[in-house]
């Protein structure tokens, strides 16, 4: 559309042409005026036009280590879930990728595609049930290709450890409840679903090694297995219980780095794990709080309520004030300790209660607190708790995944 | 504890006439035969493990099945299917009534009693997104499944694609 003064300019134009012609041929000294008058506007420089846009599809460069991954559950339905890729020190979203029905996600160790675990429904909300791999292609963020799986899955509000990847990025472990619990094993390389693994009485994957993954079991134990690169199960160990669920059960999303896992337990405990091994090793139980804690009945909760970073080697905990059975409110700070002398390196009073938390493994990290209700994104300097900024409206958030 | 027990089981029983689904629900207890894994056991343990503190709350409505402070709620987690066009124990039209469940104990003011209760999804259409509660009390993680209620517990219903959530009474503690 032409602006006003264009328009303007084009009427005068026409005007004066119009008016030349006619007066032309009664007077002739006007039409030399009105010439001149023609000149003079066609002289006024018009603004200068923008080029046209040329349409494109953006892409991502590699990751930067304060990216964050959030999966938004698109609550209430959620039977389309999103990634929400943000630059944690901008606070700017990138883009976005979308997977199906309690979907899980994963980055590949070298940063070049995404998945998205899926089930899906024929009809939507009905008919035949799929599962399957969709891999992205993390630049372009399309869909380059997918891998069947049996329509097995674990279907829960998505947990970070509900699938896992080696770290080597070839294999990909997905847990299966039907209610039997049970692992696919997807050769990414090959781009097949290569078998499956049974777990009875545990449940849950997380990778700790190249062909190696443990799940947590219902005695408070774990089970360690091994398997080859045709994803046949080698070994399987299930330690003795490194806890008592009854009186104080671990979350089931632990701090995970390598092949050590921080659990931490209703009451704050924390219980560092060493998977490295082809049985599970518990270290010195200790603890997140003190007598005088207890009386002020600090505690975890939330969602993801722990995480770890590895270069200050620094643990966080999501803290709020509750009874029993308050281990799913939301955190009104977050705690730091030294993960080998366990002090209390600082209390971060949240601005808004968190309900996950994450800490980048940056030079500079930033320690990310997501609430759900607000939806909304804060970003704090790790370990001193400097509060940097926040980012509203990010849905149904529950996740937290660095590159 | 073992006429409970039963009871679960004869109801899953009698609700489910998938052979291949009921085969693999029995891998699932079997296999976890070495430690106490049968809902209503667990149920005892979780409860040991807690204090008093969610009764002591005292529910503002414990007799409105309308809100999440309704006394059978006391570890519900999703949308009441009271308010989706159902009932406490029943699924609205439409839905299907999934024969499996999470187990919670929650105390009745009413005739102060202790009752287990089991948290039955109505399955097979999309979230109802109505009176959406979060009531944890004896909530344990994925590795005690029966009482997880983040689970998808449409197992056994025709698809596995939750709608809203109900509360039956299984029977006293």
């Amino acid at each position: 559309m032409p602006s006003s003064r264009e328009s303007a300019a084009v009427d005068a134009v026409f005007r004066a042409e119009y008016s030349f012609a006619s007066v032309m041929r009664i007077r002739p000294h006007l039409a030399i005026v009105a010439l001149a008058m023609l000149l003079v506007i066609s002289a006024i420089p018009s603004r200068a036009q923008l080029p046209a846009d040329q349409m494109t599809t953006l892409t991502l460069p590699d990751p930067k280590p304060n990216w964050v991954y959030i999966m938004d559950l698109q609550f209430p339905v959620n039977m389309l879930q999103k990634i929400w890729i943000m630059d944690g020190e901008t606070r700017k979203l990138l883009g976005t990728i979308f997977g199906g029905y309690e979907c899980n996600f994963e980055i590949s160790p070298d940063h070049r595609e995404m998945y998205m675990i899926d089930t899906w429904y024929s009809r939507g909300w009905h008919g035949d049930r799929t599962d399957v791999v969709t891999i992205f292609d993390a630049h372009t963020l399309n869909a380059i290709g997918e891998i069947a799986l049996p329509p097995k899955r674990l279907l829960i509000v998505p947990k970070r450890n509900t699938t896992s990847l080696t770290p080597d990025g070839r294999f990909l472990l997905i847990a299966n409840m039907t209610p039997a619990t049970s692992v696919s094993v997807v050769d990414l390389k090959a781009r097949k679903f290569r078998g499956e693994i049974e777990t009875p009485g545990c449940a849950q994957v997380t990778a700790t090694g190249k062909r190696q993954f443990f799940s947590m079991c219902a005695d408070g134990s774990m089970l360690t297995v091994q398997f080859d690169d045709s994803g046949k199960q080698t070994a399987k160990t299930q330690s003795k219980p490194l806890f008592d669920p009854n009186s104080d059960p671990m979350f089931d999303q632990p701090a995970v780095v390598g092949s050590k896992a921080f659990f931490i337990s209703y009451h704050g405990k924390v219980l560092p794990v060493d998977f490295s091994g082809a049985d599970a090793v518990a270290q010195p139980m200790w603890s997140l709080i003190d007598d005088k804690d207890i009386a002020q009945k600090w505690r975890p909760g939330g969602w993801q309520t722990v995480t770890f970073q590895p270069r200050t080697g620094i643990l966080y905990a999501l803290m709020h004030q509750g009874g029993e059975w308050t281990h799913k409110q939301f955190g009104t700070e977050v705690w730091a300790f030294n993960a080998n002398t366990h002090a209390r390196v600082q209390r971060i009073k949240l601005k808004t209660p968190g309900y996950s938390i994450l800490v980048s493994n940056a030079d500079k990290p930033i320690l990310f607190d997501m609430s759900l209700l607000p939806s909304k994104l804060e970003t704090y300097s790790a370990p001193d708790g400097k509060f940097l900024g926040a980012y509203d409206d990010i849905g149904s958030p529950f996740l937290l995944y660095g590159p | 504890m073992d006429q409970l027990v039963e009871s679960i089981s004869r109801r899953i029983a009698q609700r489910t006439s998938r052979r291949s689904f009921l085969a693999r629900l029995g891998t699932f207890i079997l296999g976890a035969a070495a430690i106490p894994l049968l809902p209503v056991d667990r149920v005892a343990h979780a409860q040991s493990a807690g204090s008093t503190d969610f009764k002591k709350s005292a529910h503002k409505n414990p007799n409105d099945d309308l809100t999440c402070d309704y006394w059978k709620y006391c570890a519900i987690d999703g949308f009441l299917c009271t308010c989706c066009g159902g009932d406490s124990h029943d699924c609205p039209p439409g839905a299907t009534p999934s024969p499996t469940s999470w187990v919670g104990t929650c105390h009745n003011p009413g005739d102060n009693r202790d009752y287990i209760v089991s948290y039955r999804d109505c399955c097979g259409k999309g979230a109802c997104g109505k009176c959406l509660c979060g009531n944890t009390e004896g909530e344990m993680p994925i590795y005690r499944a029966q009482l997880d209620s983040d689970l998808i517990w449409c197992f056994g219903a025709p698809t596995m694609v939750y709608h809203c959530s109900t509360a039956e009474i299984v029977g006293l503690k």
